[in-house]
C-alpha cells in the first residue's frame, strides 16, 4: 500500500491514489491467522489424528525449512538495519552529496564497487541502499549497490573461491555482477525522475521532521518515524541507533518472513527432482538454475557451496547465471526490494536482471565454456 | 486527530500495546534462539559455522528489546498503533515454540523426491575419500561410488542414517539416507543408499538406524547403483547432529 504513495513528490504530483484493496486487506489477516493456527496445530503434533500423521510430518520439514532460512538470514538483516541506523545518524546529506559522483557512470560504478566497503549480503544490502538513497545518493549508485553488494563484497569473493577454489570463477561472477549491476543502475537510475522510482518514504526528504503524515490510518509506519524523532531529542548515542534499528528491522523483517514462507512451501511442495530433469542443453539449463536460485532464497554468501554441486551436472553457464543472478534476484530479496523501489521498477529491475543473466549464461555456453571451470 | 504531547502522555501513562507487542517479540525471538541453541538443536537449522552469528544476532534483539521497552510507557498510543503487518515477525517465534523441533527427515524427502544423480558436494571430492572406509559417512560413501564404481564391490561397509522408503524399490529393502546441508535447511541434499533387508521395507520411516554389511556395485561402471547387503540393521536414538557438513 505505501508503495502506491508518493511522498517525496512535489505537492501538485501529491494526488491521493484510490485505495484499492481495502476490503482485500480487511479479509487477508484474519485468513491468513486462520490457515497459520491450522497449520500450526498439525505441525505441533498436539492431538493430531493419525490419519492427518503424514501431514504433520511435511509440515515440520516446512518449518525446519523456513527456520533455517529466517535464522541464517536474520543477523545479517540486523547488521543491515544497524548499518542503516548508523548511515541514518551520522552520516549528514552534505556528506554524502560531497562524495556522490554526478556522473551517472561514475556513481554507478561506484555504488556497484561500494559493497567492498560494506560487507553485507542481500539482506543488509536493501536497508542500507534505502537510507542511503534518502540520503540523497545518486539513484544510479543506490540500484548499482543493491545489486551488486550481495557479490562484490570481501566474504562472498572469498568464500566463492574457497568453493570453486578459482580465480576464474570469481572474477567471472565479480565482474558479470558489476557490469549488470552498472547498466540496470543507469538505465533504471537515469531515465527517470527519482520520485518515480523509489517507494513512498525513501525519498530525500523523508528524514525532515516536518514530513509527517497522520491521514492514512492503514499507514502505520509514520508513526513510529514521529516517535523516534521526539525520543531523539534526550536519548544516548546508543539507544537512538538501536531505536532506528529496531524500526527498520520491523519493516523489512516482514518481507524476509514472507519470502522465506514462499520458498519453504516451494521447496516443500515442488519436488526439484521435476526441476534438474529439465536440466540439459545450452539454454534451458540456464533457466532452471536460475529458476533454482530464485526457488532456494539462499544468502550470498554461501550460495557457492549450493552451485558447486551442481557443476557436474549443469552446464557452465547455468552455474555462473545462478551465481549472478541468485544474489541480485530471489523471492525475498525481490519482496524486500519493494520497501525500496515502486513496484513496477522493482518489476523493471528483476525482469532486466532476468534477461541479462540468462544472456551472459547462454552466450558463455556457445563461446566460453571452456574457460570458466578450467 | 487530537494531538498528545510527549509530557502529558508521560503523564497519562497508558500502556502502548503496540510497543508492548514488540517488546515481545523481539525479546521472545531472541530467547527462542538462545533455547534452541542451549537443547543443541540449532544445528537443525543452520550449519554451526553459524552458531556465533546467531547468538550475536540473539543479544542485539535483546539489546533492541530492552531499548524499546522504555517506549511502552513513554509513547502515546496514538503514536504507534497495533499493525497485522508488524505482527508477521510472531510467525517465525509461534513456529519456533509450538512446533517441536525436528530434522529434515523422511517426509520432506518424500516431498522433494529422492534423486541419487545429484550428489550434494561435487568437488573435494579427494579430500572426501580419505581416512579409513570403515570409518566412513554415507556422503563419503555415496561420492566414493560415484567415481570408483565397481573397485568398491564386496567393500564392508558400516553407516548411520535415517530409513526412507520408495516404493520404487524391489521387496525386501529400503533406503538408509541423511540430509548433506551447506548452509542452512533450504539448501538440505539427501544421500541414500538401497539396503537389501528381510522386510525392510516395514521398518518405520524416519526412524535412525546402523546399517552393517557389504556394498554391492552391480555393474562395472563408476555411478552404477550401489546396494547394501545388510548383515546387521541396528535401530538407534537420532544422532545429536542429524545432518552431515561437509
Amino acid at each position: 500500500m505505501e508503495t502506491e504513495q508518493n511522498q517525496s513528490a512535489p505537492p501538485a504530483l501529491r494526488t491521493p491514489l484510490p485505495q484499492t484493496g481495502v476490503s482485500r486487506h480487511r479479509l487477508l489477516p484474519p485468513l491468513a491467522a486462520l490457515l497459520l493456527m491450522g497449520g500450526l496445530w498439525l505441525a505441533s503434533d498436539i492431538s493430531v489424528p493419525p490419519a492427518l500423521a503424514p501431514w504433520s510430518g511435511r509440515l515440520q520439514g516446512f518449518v525446519t525449512v523456513f527456520l533455517g532460512i529466517f535464522i541464517e538470514a536474520l543477523p545479517f538483516l540486523l547488521a543491515g538495519v544497524l548499518l542503516s541506523a548508523i548511515i541514518a545518524l551520522f552520516v549528514t546529506e552534505e556528506q554524502i552529496r560531497r562524495l556522490s559522483p554526478r556522473n551517472p557512470l561514475l556513481a554507478a560504478v561506484g555504488g556497484a564497487l561500494l559493497g567492498l566497503a560494506f560487507p553485507v549480503c542481500e539482506c543488509g544490502s536493501i536497508p542500507a541502499a534505502r537510507r542511503l538513497i534518502s540520503k540523497g545518493v545518486a539513484l544510479p549508485a543506490g540500484i548499482a549497490f543493491v545489486l551488486a553488494a550481495p557479490v562484490v563484497n570481501p566474504i562472498v569473493i572469498v568464500s566463492t573461491y574457497v568453493a570453486f577454489s578459482s580465480w576464474t570463477v570469481v572474477a567471472w561472477r565479480v565482474g558479470l555482477t558489476i557490469l549488470f549491476a552498472v547498466i540496470i543502475g543507469m538505465l533504471v537510475g537515469i531515465v527517470r525522475d527519482a520520485s518515480h522510482v523509489v517507494a513512498a518514504g525513501v525519498g530525500p526528504c523523508n528524514d525532515d521532521p516536518d514530513h509527517h503524515h497522520h491521514h492514512d490510518p492503514n499507514h502505520h509506519h509514520d508513526h513510529q518515524h514521529d516517535h523516534y524523532h521526539i525520543e531523539d531529542v534526550q536519548a544516548g548515542l546508543l539507544r537512538r541507533v538501536l531505536n532506528h534499528a529496531t524500526i527498520e528491522f520491523f519493516e523489512m523483517s516482514r518481507f524476509l518472513i514472507a519470502g522465506a514462507l514462499l520458498a519453504a512451501t516451494l521447496q516443500t511442495f515442488i519436488p526439484q527432482q521435476a526441476l534438474m530433469a529439465l536440466g540439459g542443453g545450452a539454454v534451458l539449463s540456464v533457466l532452471v538454475m536460475m529458476g533454482l536460485a530464485v526457488l532456494l532464497s539462499v544468502c550470498s554468501t554461501v550460495d557457492s557451496f549450493i552451485a558447486l554441486s551442481f557443476v557436474n551436472t549443469f552446464t557452465p553457464g547455468a552455474v555462473l547465471a545462478f551465481l549472478v543472478f541468485g544474489p541480485m534476484i530471489d523471492i525475498k530479496s525481490t519482496l524486500m526490494l519493494t520497501t525500496t523501489f515502486q513496484r513496477h521498477i522493482v518489476a523493471l529491475i528483476v525482469v532486466l536482471c532476468f534477461l541479462l543473466s540468462f544472456l551472459a549464461g547462454i552466450v558463455i555456453n556457445y563461446f566460453f565454456a571452456w574457460g570458466v571451470f578450467s | 486527530m487530537p494531538t498528545t504531547t510527549s509530557s502529558s502522555a508521560q503523564a497519562a501513562r497508558p500502556i502502548n500495546y503496540a510497543i508492548l507487542t514488540e517488546v515481545i517479540i523481539l525479546g521472545g525471538t531472541a530467547v527462542l534462539f538462545l533455547a534452541k541453541w542451549s537443547r543443541g538443536n540449532l544445528s537443525f537449522y543452520i550449519h554451526p559455522r553459524y552458531t556465533a552469528l546467531v547468538l550475536i544476532a540473539a543479544l542485539a534483539l535483546l539489546l533492541m528489546a530492552a531499548v524499546r521497552l522504555r517506549g511502552v510507557l513513554t509513547v502515546p498510543r496514538s503514536e504507534a498503533r497495533l499493525n497485522w503487518l508488524h505482527l508477521m515477525l510472531a510467525v517465525p517465534l509461534l513456529m519456533g515454540v509450538l512446533v517441536p523441533a525436528r530434522p529434515l527427515g523422511a517426509d520432506t524427502l518424500a516431498g522433494r523426491g529422492l534423486d541419487l544423480s545429484v550428489l550434494p558436494v561435487a568437488a573435494n571430492q579427494d579430500d572426501l575419500l580419505t581416512g579409513d572406509p570403515s570409518a566412513w559417512n554415507l556422503l563419503q560413501w555415496s561420492t566414493a561410488v560415484n567415481l570408483l564404481g565397481g573397485e568398491l564391490h564386496e567393500q564392508p561397509i558400516d553407516v548411520v542414517g535415517f530409513v526412507y522408503q520408495d516404493a520404487r524399490l524391489p521387496a525386501h529393502s529400503f533406503y538408509v539416507a541423511r540430509y548433506v546441508i551447506t548452509c542452512c535447511a533450504a539448501d538440505g541434499a539427501a544421500v541414500a543408499l538401497s539396503v537389501q533387508w528381510q522386510n525392510g521395507e516395514q521398518l518405520p520411516p524416519d526412524s535412525w538406524v546402523r546399517v552393517r554389511g557389504t556394498l554391492l556395485v552391480e555393474d562395472g561402471a563408476a555411478g552404477a547403483p550401489a546396494t547394501i547387503a545388510a548383515t546387521t540393521v541396528e535401530p538407534i536414538e537420532q544422532p545429536d547432529v542429524p545432518y552431515l557438513f561437509p
